[in-house]
């Protein structure tokens, strides 16, 4: 049938023109159109909106000296975003998207009730945001809170308005043209085979690094911590019981037994209390840092190999839960409690490459530090493939896309202010590496009351002793990784709201718990995803790997990736630098890397398009991205100087080793230097793999790139157009003309 | 049935109470939504969207099963 009958009404009541988009007739209206016209109400909201921005940034960038407070971060933060979101995103709607209210998405079209569904823009909006914020936003504002809070509030804002967000919404849109393939896929089609197998390897290598490094994380906040590490170790048989719950006994009850998870959850953490103060169980879980890593291998390889319905998807459901919980706990914490900032605006280590939390100047390791709620090249993989199969409406992207990474950014503002309304002292206690401390109240206090480089920041060791008593730990110093900083931050805020300072202890290890949760969640899927990855890219020679069910291909690529991430995990725990603060950078390196192929196939769809014109809205991330992470891997690469380049460092040893020596700088006795030459060694030479990969993808982007200009444009690999015969309202809130039109749909179908 | 046609501000101001029954109402059916209880329900409405009838679809057990069974060979991909 070739009806296009495109009934124009404008109502006059209305201050607004509105246009009904049909596609059949006989149906009621597929979308409606509405022309916006400024209204003197509509002015004047959007300039308060601008003001209370204006405002909270002028506070947070130019007040000194003076008690400031959390309020003000949230003001400046919120404001911008919903500034971006109405106007930028709005922007790149108009030029580059242009979504066609009359074509079907790949969820309309490909319903399968699965995978493929029409799926309500709210709902999906929660799971794009699930799925994307786990513990990254949550742990780089933490350390790159060194420098003081106005570079990272800075790069957290802008970067999520001008690069984050603008790659996760194109990104988004673009698979969702495409019948929601995936990165790696749409990289093939549009750049070729070359390009797609490199851009797919970078992938698989960028998420064995990241399962690493989130296993450091969670070891840092656990080693030694029986509590923590009873309380953890007790939702792997709370995550089984939820499974056979959810398999035998009550099916589909999802929220009955999240409820129940997290009740049990609860107990647990009360339970770790107990624990921590029985001397025969707080020995019995008294892990060190090796003992959790293998623990954490087998956990990983088990929970690649087992079932789903045993303990990925209960704990899916925990996490999720955990996930919507504590966000709004911490924001309501925030704006309740509006705790006082403590450190400045920007500390010495912004100027030089000194800080203890991790080595490197504000340019470029600011912006890898901070990915996650910036800019987060890991997004692409949910951007393709998961999400934009779910879309009922191609203006729907924006919401989803841009406005999903907008609450991540906020996230990540949150664990900034936690961190910030730290005591000074006590803040880089936890974040000087073990080195530098010696592990010990009075080794951190010596540290930070003579060598830290920082004026105006004094502690005891009485303070770091009372500290993490409060907190039910014996130690606090040296907890690197940023997760127990944060769950500090929140125990010092949430205290003040319920329970008072009793309940200090239980607000701590519930935070490293949730955090635990988010990174466990990130690495048992991530093991399962990169092992398909993997007998994917094997099944090109041995077609037996392309079977799932053949379960010795699945136990030899599951321990293939288990081993690579891993050995890199044992590397970083035992690290005698600290782990952490060599390891981040490559994080957060790997995850702009992935960020800047992701832009660099955006910006040649966009050539290819022919909108070469509007083509400096993922350029101008693109090179900045390009540019700070090359800038980055080559001093990572190429610095003389040991703190700072792998390879300094990697020579400085082997040359120590060669004159005979057995000790350099903190580096006591030859097993540990031969361990920094080895580790400096993986860690270069990833560093090289790693740039010149995204260097090879970004190249061949711009090739066609410029062969479109050239061109004019070049055709892409866009699924052809087919008319939508559903409706959903365009944006977030339903305007009175669409929930007009919802009626007449919910009539003729009464399910809905 | 909440009427298109009134504001939702008008609605709570005529009835503060309904409001706010309606409000918890639609915060759980929310809840439920992202955490994926409504799954079965979803794919019911598919089912017959596709087919013109519910017969022949999955049970509710059955289907439950089916859901986790099919996320064995495909995972979603979890970020940091």
């Amino acid at each position: 049938m070739d009806i296009r009958c495109e009934v124009i009404e404008l109502n006059e009541e209305e201050i607004l023109s509105v246009e009904y988009v049909r596609t059949e007739e006989g149906l009621p209206p597929v979308a409606v159109v509405e022309k916006p016209r400024w209204t003197p109400v509509k002015i004047v909201i959007w300039v308060v909106i601008a003001l209370v921005a204006a405002a909270g940034w002028a506070m947070v960038a130019f007040v000194r000296g003076e008690e400031m407070s959390a309020s003000w971060f949230v003001a400046a933060a919120v404001g911008s975003y919903l500034i971006a979101f109405r106007f930028y995103a709005k922007f790149i709607e108009w030029k580059i998207c242009r979504p066609d209210p009359k074509r079907a998405t790949p969820a309309e079209l490909n319903d399968n009730g699965r995978d493929f569904a029409p799926t309500d823009r709210r709902v999906l909006f929660g799971h794009h945001f699930a799925a994307i914020s786990g513990a990254g936003p949550l742990v780089g504002p933490i350390l790159a809170a060194q420098m003081g809070y106005l570079p990272g509030t800075l790069w957290i804002v802008l970067g999520v308005i001008v690069a984050g967000g603008v790659q996760d919404y194109l990104v988004l849109f673009f698979s969702m043209r495409r019948n929601g393939r995936s990165l790696g896929q749409m990289t093939r089609d549009e750049l070729g085979r070359t390009g797609g197998i490199i851009a797919s390897l970078g992938i698989i290598l960028i998420m064995v690094i990241l399962i690493a490094v989130l296993g450091v994380v969670i070891i840092n906040a656990l080693a030694e911590s029986p509590w923590g590490v009873f309380s953890i170790a007790m939702t792997i048989p709370i995550a089984v019981f939820m499974g056979i719950y959810m398999r035998y006994l009550r099916p589909g009850k999802v929220v009955e037994v999240s409820v129940i998870g997290i009740v049990l959850l609860i107990l647990a953490i009360v339970a770790g209390g107990w624990v921590h103060n029985s001397p025969v169980w707080s020995e019995f879980f008294h892990l060190d840092k090796v003992t959790l890593a293998w623990c954490l291998m087998i956990y990983g390889f088990l929970a690649a190999v087992l079932p789903v319905w045993v303990l990925l998807a209960p704990r899916d459901y925990l996490s999720t839960f955990m996930k919507i919980g504590t966000i709004i706990l911490l924001a309501v914490g925030i704006l309740i409690v509006n705790p006082s900032v403590q450190m400045p605006a920007v500390t010495e280590f912004a100027f030089n490459s000194e800080g203890p939390a991790f080595a490197g100047a504000l340019f470029p390791f600011l912006f890898i530090t901070i990915a996650c709620g910036a800019l987060s090249g890991f997004h692409a993989l949910i951007s393709s493939g998961t999400t934009p199969k779910l879309i009922e409406k191609e203006s729907q992207a924006r919401l989803i896309g841009y406005g999903g990474m907008l609450m991540e950014s906020f996230v990540a503002i949150m664990a900034l202010v936690a961190a910030i309304c730290l005591d000074k002292g006590l803040y880089f206690a936890m974040n000087a590496a073990e080195p530098l401390t010696g592990g010990t109240a009075q080794g951190a206090s010596d540290f930070i009351n003579n060598a830290l480089g920082m004026s105006g920041v004094a502690t005891s060791p009485e303070l770091l002793e009372q500290a993490a008593k409060d907190v039910g730990e014996e130690s606090i110093v040296s907890r690197t990784g940023g997760a127990p900083t944060l769950a500090m931050g929140m125990a010092h805020i949430l205290h003040n709201i319920f329970g008072g300072p009793a309940w200090m202890s239980f607000w701590y290890h519930f935070a490293v718990m949730f955090e635990a949760l988010f990174i466990l969640t990130t690495i048992d899927a991530g093991t399962r995803v990169a092992r398909f990855m993997l007998s994917d890219a094997l099944g090109n020679f041995s077609k037996k790997f392309r079977d799932p069910s053949w379960t010795p291909g699945a136990w030899l690529t599951t321990a293939i990736m288990v081993g690579a991430w891993g050995s890199i995990l044992l590397m970083g725990v035992t690290d005698p630098l600290g782990g952490i603060n060599t390891l981040f950078p490559l994080f957060g390196i790997s995850n702009q890397l992935l960020a800047a192929i992701a832009l660099a196939v955006i910006f040649a769809i966009v050539c290819k398009m022919g909108l070469a014109r509007w083509a400096w809205i993922p350029g101008i991330p693109l090179v900045w991205d390009l540019v700070v992470t090359m800038a980055a891997s080559w001093q990572k690469i190429f610095s003389s100087d040991p703190v700072l380049g792998y390879w300094a460092q990697h020579f400085a040893y082997k040359d120590a080793l060669a004159a005979g020596e057995t000790s350099l700088g903190n580096t006591e006795g030859i097993a540990a230097m031969n361990a920094v030459v080895r580790n400096t060694f993986v860690q270069g030479t990833l560093s090289i793999v790693f740039a010149l990969l995204v260097a090879m993808v970004v190249i061949m982007a711009v090739w066609k790139s410029i062969e479109a200009i050239r061109k004019g444009s070049l055709p892409t690999t866009e699924e052809p157009y087919t008319e939508t015969k559903i409706f959903a309202p365009a944006g977030l809130i339903a305007r009175k003309a669409e929930r007009e039109v919802q009626a007449q749909w919910d009539e003729r179908s009464p399910h809905r | 049935m909440t009427s298109a046609s009134t504001h939702p501000l008008e609605r709570l101001v005529r009835d503060p109470w309904g409001s706010l029954r309606r409000g918890a109402a639609g915060l759980l059916w929310y809840l439920k939504e992202v955490m994926g209880e409504n799954a079965y329900i979803h794919y019911m409405e598919s089912y017959e969207r596709r087919h013109g009838t519910r017969e022949g679809a999955m049970g509710e057990k059955e289907f439950w099963r089916d859901l986790t069974d099919e996320q064995d060979s495909n995972p979603k991909v979890r970020c940091c």
